[in-house]
């Protein structure tokens, strides 16, 4: 019982950097349809632009993690001029296609730089050590997780649910035409999104460092392929549905490997894949409602 | 001379890429009326709209509202000068609720007491609305879609409406609503462009009116002149190639 | 031309054979060994280019997944090509007893392992065949990831991470441009045919086509099916000419590069897909040794690996940004076309 729990805090923690993850790429595949592979890539500079903070410069702790977020903004706004914004309006594919280059593009870049070695991203002394309940060991850095995820997925659900922008994005990834004839500056707010989603990656990014304490050029990878999944499950475009999705797949890979015989231990990439499977075949259009026609 | 000119439509060629579908159109519309744009399938009048708005390209001709010149500007920045817009086909958001839907309408009002203001007058308009303001668009009837798209053009408190087919699909009582509140909006100061097939109900309600035929204006003239005109019936039945006066009809029917 | 108009067919026909095969014939014997290499990659590059043109370009299939192809196929062929004494004696795998104790040539093995390629490839691809492009392409982007798992994790069949060795070199010039003709031979016979206008039309305009008849799984499973397995038969290529086989072997970075050769080819062509092969596999083998670093008037250029993946990253924003349609559009090279590019240059006479 007791390594449920413990592998259920794991989870949770891994579920929330894929919750952060997904929340953002479903945004800004919602409001102008793209397929955000460069996503990854946002995440690893917001972890890097920490990485620098805490060790070139020695800045403290909470000072790290506004320069990882911003990091993370600035790589993704960068991103959208160059590779997204140019291209906007040429077809999904088009817009893949670009973000599959510009992910390829900026990890070869890190990889050519800094290498792809592990760096460290050692924990800072309040977020050390655990609370022990019995067998169980909660690490603070868990519940540090846990309290940042509820926090800024609550701010978020309020934004998106209840502000005038947070309808006029939403109005805009069903029918962006009809939203800017009520007057929506459509600009302004993909751009209000973009750096949105790259904040969550950033914020995923701070998490993700605080959980492993390293971090390298190629961690976005796989985690990118992930937040897609989880976008997938969640309904396209649901933010919530993104959260969701990223603590079920997270707290799923978890267990799945929690409960794996050794030998087979090498599957556990496949975890994710399957649950893919299963909603394509279930229900592709997710377990909410999506946000586009 | 009768009230203003509001919205002036000068020599428009205008369509999508590079296929033109206006050709040399010109309009008018005049404060505090209800103008009707009229003509069979796919003449141009939603493209018409769409220029009006700054969605479709525009080639050469301009479009003036109040004097100034608006070719030129995007979509949303038209809408911030009072043009509202009901599309073809309701286009209502339909991942959002009734209510979200009336405050995208009423994205550009500045103030809380506003929005509540004006949607207060929309739910007045139309009850129903009001009944079904949690409920998800997408799962509305066809009427009641149409409602919320012209509630959702009016949360702005426009100075002109742009309407695209409203009685498209109606029920007659809905039909009757759809009439009877763009006579409601025009008597409080709205000034309305009517786009529609049903030329009796829009000749019905509207000062004047315009009839398309291939991308340009064929006939105009106040409403009751234009009911009255034999040329009409047989522009939308497409027995003649022009009505300038002269008919030259074509094929076997007579008179 | 009057020379070309004289001849029947089947005479033509003859010819152009003839002429390919002396072609391949100088080559083999008098490209000395850098040339030869570049040669013969350009050459599975084509193959590789103008399969995933079939999909990606004219289906309209998004594919990224043709890494996880190459690694089924190369695999599967590697299992029946690679010497008895390697694969029972030194790794040991527990494979039957009729694929352990022979090692058969060439044709059957590109043949077994591009049809293994392809049914795995269409059997993974069928849950999104019908759903929108991006389900697609999430699904292909996991075929990569999928098969390099199952080559890591089934160390009987595959020896795991240790990878695969000693294998015969069986890949020359007549084996790789002789199927690269092929392909390109029955890629323009396809372009032309109801089959690929078919295609080609449910790329355009699925809803479309379904409306004139089309059925839609039918020709999608055709696109997907013929693409793989050649996907596959430039993956058994490339094996069999490096001698090695890991389950990294065919990763994102390669995926990445085939892209780059039909978009800046331009999807939809054929002749693009071998233009942007051409491109590809210079820059590739040209930039290498700049990659290792070098010394420039006195000063030491530091070593920058991944710097043509990052050049061709940027080139294709460029080209997507500039000219979409790549640099031959959809159409293809023609002496025609050619002809009267010619006499428009020059001035009246």
């Amino acid at each position: 019982m007791t390594y449920f729990l413990q592998q259920m805090l794991n989870g949770i923690s891994w579920g929330s950097i894929l919750a952060m993850l997904g929340a953002g790429y479903t945004m800004t595949f919602g409001i102008i349809g793209l397929v955000n592979f460069a996503h990854g890539e946002v995440f690893m500079a917001g972890a890097f632009a920490a990485y620098f903070a805490l060790y070139a410069a020695g800045l403290p702790f909470g000072v790290a993690v506004v320069i990882g977020i911003l990091g993370a903004v600035v790589v993704g706004l960068f991103v959208e001029r160059i590779a997204f914004k140019p291209v906007r309006g040429s077809g999904m594919i088009t817009l893949f296609i670009t973000s599959f280059a510009a992910s390829i593009g900026l990890r070869t870049l890190f990889v050519m730089l800094f290498t792809d070695k592990a760096k460290p991203f050692v924990l800072p002394d309040f977020l050390d050590g655990a609370y022990i309940l019995g067998d169980l060991w909660v690490f603070k850095r868990t519940i540090a997780i846990v309290v940042v995820l509820v926090v800024v997925g609550g701010l978020l659900m309020y934004l998106v649910k209840k502000t005038k922008t947070g309808i006029a994005m939403r109005a805009m990834s069903y029918d962006m035409q009809t939203a800017q004839s009520m007057g929506m500056n459509t600009e302004k707010i993909i751009i209000l999104t973009f750096m949105i989603a790259s904040a969550l990656a950033g914020v995923a990014a701070i998490m993700w460092g605080v959980s492993y304490g390293r971090i390298r050029s190629s961690m976005g990878m796989m985690p990118v392929v992930d937040a897609f999944i989880a976008s997938v499950i969640g309904g396209v475009g649901n933010v919530f549905g993104a959260i969701v999705g990223g603590l079920i797949l997270g707290i799923g890979e978890t267990l799945f490997v929690a409960y794996l015989p050794p030998e087979l231990i090498g599957l556990r990439t496949l975890f994710v894949w399957i649950v893919l499977f299963i909603i394509l075949i279930i229900k592709p259009s997710g377990l909410f409602r999506a946000n586009i026609k | 001379m009768s009230a203003e000119l509001l919205l002036e439509l000068e020599d428009i060629t205008a369509g999508y890429g590079k296929m033109m579908i206006l050709h040399g159109l010109s309009m008018r519309c005049r404060r505090g009326e209800i103008v009707t744009l009229l003509g069979a399938n796919g003449v141009g009048k939603t493209t018409t709209l769409r220029t009006i708005l700054g969605q479709a390209h525009l080639r050469s001709g301009g479009v003036k509202f109040n004097g100034a010149d608006i070719s030129r500007l995007p979509p949303h920045k038209t809408a911030e000068l009072g043009i509202s817009h009901s599309p073809e086909g309701r286009s209502i958001f339909g991942n959002l609720t009734v209510l979200e839907n009336l405050r995208a309408g009423g994205h550009l009002l500045k103030t809380r007491v506003e929005l509540k203001d004006h949607l207060g007058r929309v739910y007045s308009l139309f009850p129903r609305l009001k009944e079904r303001r949690g409920q998800i668009a997408g799962s509305l009837s066809g009427g009641e879609q149409q409602m919320l798209a012209m509630g959702r053009a009016l949360m702005s408190n426009p100075t002109l409406m742009l309407l695209d087919e409203p009685s498209l699909g109606l029920a007659p009582q809905l039909v009757k609503l759809v009439a009877d509140t763009l006579t409601e909006v025009n008597r409080t100061g709205t000034s309305v462009l009517l786009v529609e097939q049903n030329a009796r109900l829009a000749l019905e309600i509207a000062k004047y009116g315009y009839v398309m035929e291939k991308g340009t204006i064929a006939l105009e003239g106040d409403s009751q002149q234009l009911s009255a005109n034999e040329g009409i019936k047989r522009i939308y039945l497409g027995l003649v190639d022009r009505v300038d006066g002269k008919s030259t009809s074509r094929g076997g029917c007579s008179g | 031309m009057r020379l070309k108009e004289g001849l029947t067919p089947v005479t033509r026909y003859v010819i152009g054979i003839g002429l390919l095969v002396l072609l391949l014939f100088a080559l083999d014997r008098f490209l000395p060994g850098f040339w030869l290499t570049l040669f013969l990659l350009f050459g599975i590059n084509t193959i590789l280019a103008v399969s995933l043109n079939i999909t990606n370009g004219w289906a309209n299939l998004f594919s990224i997944g043709h890494g996880g192809i190459m690694l089924a196929g190369g695999y599967a062929a590697a299992l029946f090509t690679l010497p008895v004494f390697f694969k029972a004696d030194i790794v040991g795998l527990h494979l039957p007893g009729w694929i352990l104790n022979v090692q058969i040539p060439f044709l059957p093995a590109l043949i077994i392992g591009g049809v293994i390629g392809s049914v795995v490839g269409i059997v993974l691809a069928l849950p999104a065949l019908r759903l929108r492009g991006l389900y697609f392409i999430l699904v292909t982007l996991g075929f990569n990831l999928i098969m390099v798992t199952i080559a890591e994790n089934l160390r009987n069949y595959t020896n795991g991470a240790m990878g695969l060795r000693q294998f015969p070199l069986y890949t020359n010039v007549w084996w790789v441009w002789g199927i690269a003709f092929l392909l390109i031979y029955i890629a323009w016979m396809l372009k032309k045919s109801f089959i690929g206008r078919a295609m080609i039309a449910l790329g355009r305009d699925q809803e479309l086509a379904e409306h004139m008849g089309i059925n839609l799984m039918r020709y999608k499973i055709y696109a997907f099916g013929l693409s793989t397995f050649f996907t596959a038969i430039g993956g058994i290529l490339w094996v069999h000419l490096i001698l090695n086989l890991f389950p990294n072997a065919f990763g994102l970075t390669l995926v990445f590069h085939v892209v780059v050769m039909i978009v800046i080819g331009g999807m939809g062509s054929i002749s693009g897909a071998v233009i942007g092969s051409a491109i590809v596999t210079s820059f590739t083998l040209v930039l290498a040794p700049v990659e290792e670093g070098f010394r420039l008037f006195g000063l030491q250029v530091p070593r920058m690996m991944g710097l043509t993946t990052l050049l061709f990253a940027a080139m294709l924003i460029v080209i997507l940004i500039l000219k979409p349609q790549g640099l031959m559009g959809e159409g293809e090279f023609s002496l025609q076309g050619l002809r009267r590019k010619l006499s428009r240059s020059k001035p009246a006479s």
